[in-house]
């Protein structure tokens, strides 16, 4: 009898109880992963780059930012850099994988919106974050702890992550001027005695080739919009940036000349099976895996290193080789535009309860050549050895199906932020560091910065910004509509007209409006 | 047979604990059973409880109340976590709709909610003015329409054909097997989806292509995009909420099917004139509450399935403050599209449960 009036008492107490601790804040993301806090801080010393050792309990800092390829946050690989980093620094460094191209800040969105501790993030627009309040200005930071990073960043970098007042808010991510290429199966090419095509025509013709022969499924999209970013050069002049318009206009690509073409010619390769039949709806990770296992000699990606797509290429297909393809001439010359250095970079959110050690962690990442190494090619003599020091080229060691290969120099890497000056000073392998060159040399990769380069639109202060979500929703589903042939090409003109009297005259006003303000 | 425990069941639906005290469900002899049941005073007891505070006729003066707060602290006490939770999740909560009336910015902290400067209906306004917002409203009722139409007689349908099934085993399997789905997350289910419509390796299209017909992009089509949240909707519930009904039609007296089949009713009449109207007022229950969810879409697999080229019929109210609000810090504006999806979900609870309480003269409350 006593024991059935105890019973639900007791479990009136566990439930209350578990309620409480339900209600209780969770500081460390679950989906993340972080070293053994147990670890005490050791005396490293490497160079003189090396910071000096901390003594005492180690500082927790939560960093999320975008880590692709077949990698995740969870890697033992990952995992030995964060053990280097709690050595050297005494910084107990939670990494937080972002993997979503289509929107690389939504992660970092989400955990500041829900209170997740949250302390330095990647991001490419730091005015949204500092109109909301959510980060902090790093000049006093910089000053103290953060030389290196002035010292060895691009003058210009700090100047575009810089508001009117003079405050700097972002620890740039410098990158090589072009960063994307349309990649191909280098080994289906030899295999067929196929040349990487040039121009529109030849693209066509390799493609039909790998159809037939490899039973290839199309262009696989990697991100939304990763056909404009691939072909759009091919027709349209500008690419896909803004361009101004003989009236002084900024105008969007979209209603630039030639993109009826690109449309049309997009909607031809879906339904001949040139586009993946889901390119509507694949994502990012269906797209990785359909690439990797074969089922396309073609896609389009984000490149620090061409030798980071072809180790995870390798992993499923072990003869795979990857080539870059150049801009392909059409009605235009064919380009890959070009925004960077722009606003991408690391921010310290105004929650981090440590920023001092949130900058120390940048500084040394970012700025020094011995954080850049280990963050970006991981532990010396573990995941890399140097082939030639002078040169800076270095190897993996392991295969990429080892537990610890890091695919280095891919977006894997834990650093920070990216200095063009150590980027191009190191690279995993000779085939890389050619790959780069040849894709920013002007010669024989086409590219051009937008006009509006270096604007820094506020869009909160745009008369018409209430309409920028329901026109920008319009003109996708539009294109969309046209790619997939529920609507011909040559209905795209009337389209423009709608979106302009849905309100685009108002975006083209304001944006034309502070593009020459920011001129003056 | 006599469940366990029906206290849950029994405070969601009064009628159907008086309707089951009175036949032997609580302890009191049966007439037509045979009353096999043992006599629970406690177990009767605590229905009576629960009638009781549920009743507002029956309700007895305060000095009264604490004694039979006092008299069945254990069932009070029980009471006391989901009470916690409602007041922690639910009511305190309530406080942050002052947020729609206001431009909040997320840096600022929490007192922020409250001090952050004041736009009056300018949220709202932004909501109403907005290029799409007839397309979401109108696709988010008429989805969950479609899923009220199609997806709620489900449950009931596979409940009465549960209880139809004579062999206990295969009842067991069939049960588990139906309402394992409810278990899968969205993102399995989205998989599953995936592996079973995509045009190049999903099994339909597999047999289509087969059948020497062109493979289609189901997800990508707005002729079928709908269809298949309400079929995904139907295989995913159906099972786990067919328990409800499947206990509520466990409680209905056996004498009475008894009794129809000496009198010659088939089997469809017994269900017509016997395990129906039974159950009409969880039915009822669970149709007023679904109402009250007609603006609140499966934000989950909704997101998660739908691309541009479904926007038309696809893009729901949950999905556009997602894309629109949330993404863009535009808290203050959730926030107001919340609220109006509330008012919209208290007026159509509160006149669904006054045409029911016309019609059948009953209600939730």
């Amino acid at each position: 009898m006593m024991i059935k009036r105890i019973l639900p008492l007791l479990l009136c107490l566990v439930f209350l109880f578990s309620l409480l601790a339900g209600c209780g804040q969770q500081t460390v993301p679950a989906a993340s992963t972080s070293p053994s806090a147990q670890a005490t801080a050791e005396a490293v010393t490497t160079d003189a780059s090396t910071p000096a050792p901390v003594q005492g309990e180690p500082v927790s800092l939560v960093l999320c930012k975008p880590i692709w390829g077949d990698k995740t946050a969870d890697d033992p690989s990952v995992k030995l850099i964060q053990a280097e980093i709690l050595k050297k620094l005494n910084i107990d460094l939670t990494i937080v994988g972002q993997q979503n191209p289509a929107d690389q800040e939504e992660k970092p969105k989400l955990m500041l919106a829900s209170g997740e501790q949250l302390d330095m993030f990647n991001m490419g627009d730091w005015t949204k974050y500092m109109k909301n309040d959510t980060i902090i200005p790093l000049n006093d930071l910089l000053d103290q702890y953060g030389k290196d990073i002035v010292a060895n960043a691009h003058p210009d970098s700090f100047r575009l992550r810089t508001s009117k007042d003079g405050k700097i808010w972002a620890i740039p991510y410098e990158q090589f001027p072009v960063s994307v290429c349309v990649l191909m199966r280098q080994d289906w090419l030899d295999e067929l005695g196929l040349k990487v095509p040039t121009t529109i025509a030849e693209y066509e013709t390799v493609i039909q080739a790998f159809k037939e022969k490899k039973n290839d499924q199309g262009f696989v999209p990697l991100w939304a919009g990763v056909t404009e970013t691939a072909f759009l050069g091919s027709f349209v002049k500008t690419a896909d940036k803004n361009w101004l318009d003989t009236d002084g206009k900024i105008k969007p690509p979209f209603m630039a000349a030639g993109y009826k073409d690109y449309l049309a010619k997009m909607q031809e390769w879906l339904k001949k099976g040139y586009l993946h039949k889901e390119l509507a709806t694949m994502q990012y990770q269906q797209a990785v895996d359909t690439f990797n296992a074969g089922g396309s000699g073609v896609m389009m990606n984000w490149l620090n290193s061409i030798e980071g797509n072809e180790a995870s290429l390798k992993a499923k297909q072990p003869d795979g080789k990857l080539v870059g393809v150049p801009p392909l001439k059409g009605t235009e010359k064919g380009m890959y535009s070009s925004d960077l250095p722009y606003g991408w970079g690391t921010v310290i959110t105004k929650s981090c309860k440590n920023p001092e050690a949130a900058m120390k962690l940048m500084n040394y990442t970012s700025g020094t050549d011995e954080g850049y190494l280990l963050t970006v090619f991981g532990v010396e003599g573990t995941q890399w050895e140097w082939v030639d020091k002078e040169k800076g080229i270095a190897k993996e060691l392991g295969d990429p199906k080892s537990e610890l290969y890091l695919f280095a120099g891919g977006e894997t890497s834990l650093t920070t932020g990216f200095l063009t000056k150590f980027f191009s000073k190191y690279a995993v392998s000779q085939k890389d560091k050619d790959f780069m060159g040849w894709l920013n040399d002007p010669t024989k990769v086409n590219t051009a910065f937008p006009v509006d380069f270096g604007v820094i639109y506020d869009v909160e202060q745009m008369a018409s910004k209430d309409k920028f979500a329901g026109l920008d929703t319009f003109i996708t589903e539009a294109k969309w509509n046209v790619i997939l042939g529920t609507k011909p090409a040559d209905s795209w003109d009337a389209t423009v007209q709608e979106w302009m009297d849905k309100g685009g005259t108002g975006w083209i006003d304001d944006y034309t409006a502070q593009y020459n303000a920011a001129k003056k | 047979m006599r469940p366990k425990s029906n206290l849950g069941l029994g405070m969601l639906v009064p009628k159907a604990i008086r309707a089951y005290s009175q036949c032997g469900a609580w302890g009191n002899p049966c007439p037509i059973s045979g009353g096999r049941a043992e006599i629970n005073e406690r177990s009767f007891a605590m229905a009576k409880a629960t009638i009781g505070l549920l009743s507002r006729r029956k309700m007895p003066g305060t000095s009264r109340v604490i004694k039979e707060i006092f008299r069945y602290k254990t069932v009070y006490l029980l009471m006391l976590p989901a009470l916690a939770c409602l007041l922690v999740f639910s009511y305190i909560p309530m406080a942050g709709v002052v947020m729609a009336f206001n431009d909040y910015k997320l840096g600022k902290g929490f007192s922020a909610m409250f001090t952050s400067q004041w736009v009056g209906l300018a949220n709202f306004r932004k909501l109403f003015s907005g290029m799409y917002f007839g397309r979401i409203f109108g696709n988010t009722v008429i989805i969950n329409m479609m899923k009220l139409a199609f997806g709620f007689p489900a449950p009931i349908l596979f409940a009465i054909l549960l209880n139809e099934i004579k062999g206990n085993r295969f009842k067991k399997i069939v049960q588990t097997i139906s309402y394992l789905p409810n278990f899968l997350s969205t993102v399995v289910v989205y998989g599953l989806v995936l592996s079973m419509l995509s045009p190049t390796y999903g099994l339909v299209n597999a047999v289509m292509q087969k059948m020497g017909m062109e493979s289609i992009h189901f997800i990508a089509q707005p002729q079928y995009f709908r269809w298949i949240l309400v079929i995904l909707d139907i295989w995913r519930y159906t099972g786990y909420t067919a328990i409800i009904y499947l206990a509520a039609i466990t409680s209905i007296d056996t004498g009475m099917y008894e009794a129809a089949a000496i009198d010659g009713a088939s089997r469809l009449k017994r269900i017509w004139y016997i395990t129906l109207p039974s159950i009409s007022e969880i039915i009822l229950l669970m149709l007023i509450i679904n109402i009250g969810y007609i603006l609140s879409g499966d934000f989950e697999t909704t997101f998660l399935l739908y691309s541009p080229p479904v926007y038309p019929v696809g893009d729901i109210i949950d999905t556009y403050v997602y894309r629109e609000g949330i993404i863009n810090f535009q808290y203050s504006y959730t926030t107001a599209v919340g609220l109006f999806k509330s008012a919209v979900g208290l007026v159509m609870i509160l006149g669904v449960n006054k045409i029911a309480k016309k019609f059948n003269q009953t209600g939730i409350w």
